[in-house]
């Protein structure tokens, strides 16, 4: 577990920059990834700075490669999240806790 | 947010009471259990694409005495992934995983070159102790320290180590540079790696792994003439295992000058949904293609620093044959044909990113194509061969692929041409092939059991059945089905049990270990509810359940 970090109180601008200044050498060092980022949108009432990075830095389905991440859209990551636990219910895997309280911070 | 199908879990944020930045919640997979695991979303996601960035890169895994050389460096994302610094032009400390806040043990440093490290590490201020856990794979053993040392340019700098007689010098020899780490028992030296072998050669040592492969080309395999009858085969053969194929072929033209039997195979086959992943370039094409891929592979320091480390990206081309042909791009190596010289069926060679020298992976090009043709529209579609088996067959078209055998009704046997590479092994280099599950249940079924112990469990969805019931393996077969012990590289497994059957339209491979009270049943993955209600009626219960992948049916099924 780790404190808050000054990201999550830091103005939306400065985020938007460094969303910038990280896609330009990403797709320095991961040219054939970096021409497949694209626009993506997130839903209005998803946080403020999370919807300024992604919306910002763009998105392409191959960052989902190997586990690196999912998508950041609502419903695309619910529909993972119904996946992935019908998996585990399928395993006769039940959740130990809910995420609201196991969030710490 | 982030998922490990394979392994712990998946991660998910948790976005209750709109936070700016949401905390990162862990699911572990296989207990349930929900974790705390980060703060901080943003930080995780650009710790993410950090980490990704420098995947091209050469990287040290070292400890350093004290971090305080970090906080004079630049910090590029001080929000987004505050442990990243540039500490050179191209040196630079990198978060090793998705969590770390802060620069300190927990980064590992990535460079472009040994010389950008070496100087960066020179002019480093203070007393600083080094741990290194590991050198890159391309540093090599010395006899011993003195060897280097007395090559060593004046102004070389040595750090200690963490163990007792443990010291990190960096400098150079003769201009190029070298780190060196000295340890009680074995000295390691690490250079660039297109100076390795001329630094193994100086210090008279041979520490080099051999490299994989050959950097000549094999020659081509002299052959019989290829039969028309055989190109008309092996067409209906792709027919029958891609139904698509034939109403989506188009023709497709090669160079008058291409090799012979690659533009005969070509004139039969077309480009179809079956043959499209594989179809050829025209050598403009493949120049146009290599120029992009080579273009990317020179953005990662790791493959330049091998292949052109003075030159720009056309130093790639200079390492290829004078005439070849792009067969298949790929992430991290590219396979490519030989047509130099009169050649009629050219050797397919692999290039690959961070690995010179070129090798040669098959001697023929027909063949190559042949075994990725009929392997990628049967990719789901397949079981294992077992070579003592003794089950053979018709060959089918032996002027192209001597190792192609029709077993019976829609069954056949593919075995891989010669694997030449030496650095990588097949995971399965003989396999039976076919159109649909039931043309493989039909066969096997009908084997003599003398040959059916020998037979493979095919590719299917599978349900894992906790406790077997009058299903247990190890007391009798179900009603109807099959019994064996299965063979395993000759030898028979008494602990293992395996049953073939069909109950109504449905068939059913079972699979059990005597150890185990676990049931292993494979199908058909549209005869799901099906096998539920079979299992059910069995009072058997389902305990996990492996599907198989969603495209299975793309090429036919």
């Amino acid at each position: 577990m780790n404190e808050r970090l000054a990201i999550a109180t830091a103005p939306v601008g400065a985020i938007v920059a460094e969303a910038t200044s990280l896609r330009e050498f990403f797709a320095q060092q991961c040219p054939a990834l970096g021409r497949e980022l694209g626009p993506v949108t997130l839903e209005p009432e998803a946080p403020e700075r999370v919807r300024a990075f992604w919306e910002t830095f763009g998105w392409t389905d191959e960052l989902e490669e190997d586990g690196w991440l999912s998508r950041p859209e609502v419903p695309a990551s619910r529909e993972t999240v119904r996946e992935l636990l019908e998996e585990m219910r399928e395993d006769d895997v039940e959740l130990q806790g809910s995420f609201r309280s196991a969030t710490g911070w | 947010m982030n998922v490990d199908r394979d392994g712990i879990g998946f991660a998910v944020t948790n976005e209750d009471g709109d936070p700016a930045d949401p905390p990162v919640v862990a699911v572990i997979s296989d207990t349930g259990a929900v974790v705390p695991e980060h703060s901080s979303y943003l930080n995780f996601c650009a710790n993410k694409l950090v980490r990704k960035c420098f995947l091209g890169w050469h990287t040290l895994r070292v400890d350093f005495s004290n971090y305080a050389f970090a906080a004079a460096a630049e910090a590029p994302w001080p929000l987004l992934s505050p442990a990243t610094r540039r500490l050179a032009p191209d040196v630079w400390l990198v978060p090793n995983y998705e969590l770390v806040v802060e620069p300190g043990r927990d980064c590992r440093i990535a460079y472009a070159s040994v010389k950008e490290l070496t100087r960066w590490l020179m002019e480093l201020p203070g007393d600083l102790a080094l741990d290194l856990a590991v050198l890159p794979w391309d540093a090599f053993q010395v006899e011993s320290f003195a060897r280097v040392e007395a090559l060593l340019e004046p102004g070389a700098r040595s750090f200690p180590g963490t163990g007792p007689g443990e010291r990190i010098v960096v400098g150079a020899v003769e201009e190029r540079p070298v780190l060196v780490w000295q340890l009680p028992a074995r000295c390691e030296v690490l250079t660039e790696p297109s100076q390795t072998e001329w630094l193994c050669e100086r210090l008279r040592a041979s520490a080099e792994p051999p490299e994989a492969g050959s950097s000549a080309a094999a020659p081509s395999t002299v052959r019989e003439p290829v039969r028309d009858e055989d190109l008309v085969a092996l067409d209906e053969l792709v027919a029958e295992l891609c139904p698509h194929h034939r109403v989506t072929r188009r023709p497709i033209e090669l160079e008058p000058d291409a090799p012979e039997r690659m533009r005969r195979l070509w004139a039969v086959l077309g480009h179809s949904h079956a043959t499209a992943k594989l179809r050829p370039l025209t050598r403009a094409e493949s120049r146009a293609a290599l120029e992009q891929i080579f273009a990317d592979w020179y953005a990662e320091p790791r493959s330049r620093s091998v292949w052109a480390p003075e030159g720009g990206p056309e130093a790639y081309f200079a390492a290829l044959p004078e005439r070849c042909r792009l067969l298949r791009p790929g992430r991290d190596e590219i396979d490519l044909t030989d047509e130099t010289g009169a050649v009629d069926d050219p050797p397919v060679l692999v290039m690959r990113k961070r690995r010179p020298p070129i090798i040669t992976e098959r001697r023929s090009y027909v063949e190559w194509l042949i075994w990725e043709l009929v392997t990628t529209v049967t990719r789901s579609r397949w079981a294992r061969y077992d070579g003592h088996s003794g089950i053979r067959g018709e060959r089918l078209v032996p002027s192209l692929y001597p190792t192609l055998e029709r077993l019976g009704e829609g069954v056949y046997r593919i075995r891989m041409p010669e694997h030449l590479r030496t650095d990588s092994i097949p995971a399965y280099p003989d396999v039976v092939v076919y159109p649909t599950l039931g043309h493989y249940f039909r066969w096997v079924l009908a084997l003599p059991d003398e040959q059916l112990r020998f037979v493979n469990a095919p590719e299917a969805m599978t349900f894992e059945v906790r406790l077997p019931g009058a299903w247990d393996l190890t007391e009798a077969a179900p009603d109807g089905f099959r019994r064996f012990h299965p063979m395993d590289n000759g030898r028979v497994r008494e602990d293992f049990w395996e049953a073939v059957g069909q109950i109504g339209d449905v068939y059913l491979w079972l699979f059990m270990s005597a150890r185990s009270d676990e049931l292993f049943v494979s199908f058909d993955p549209r005869k799901e509810d099906e096998v539920r209600a079979i299992l059910a009626a069995h009072n058997l219960r389902i305990k996990h359940v492996d599907r198989i992948r969603e495209d299975y049916d793309e090429y036919g099924w």
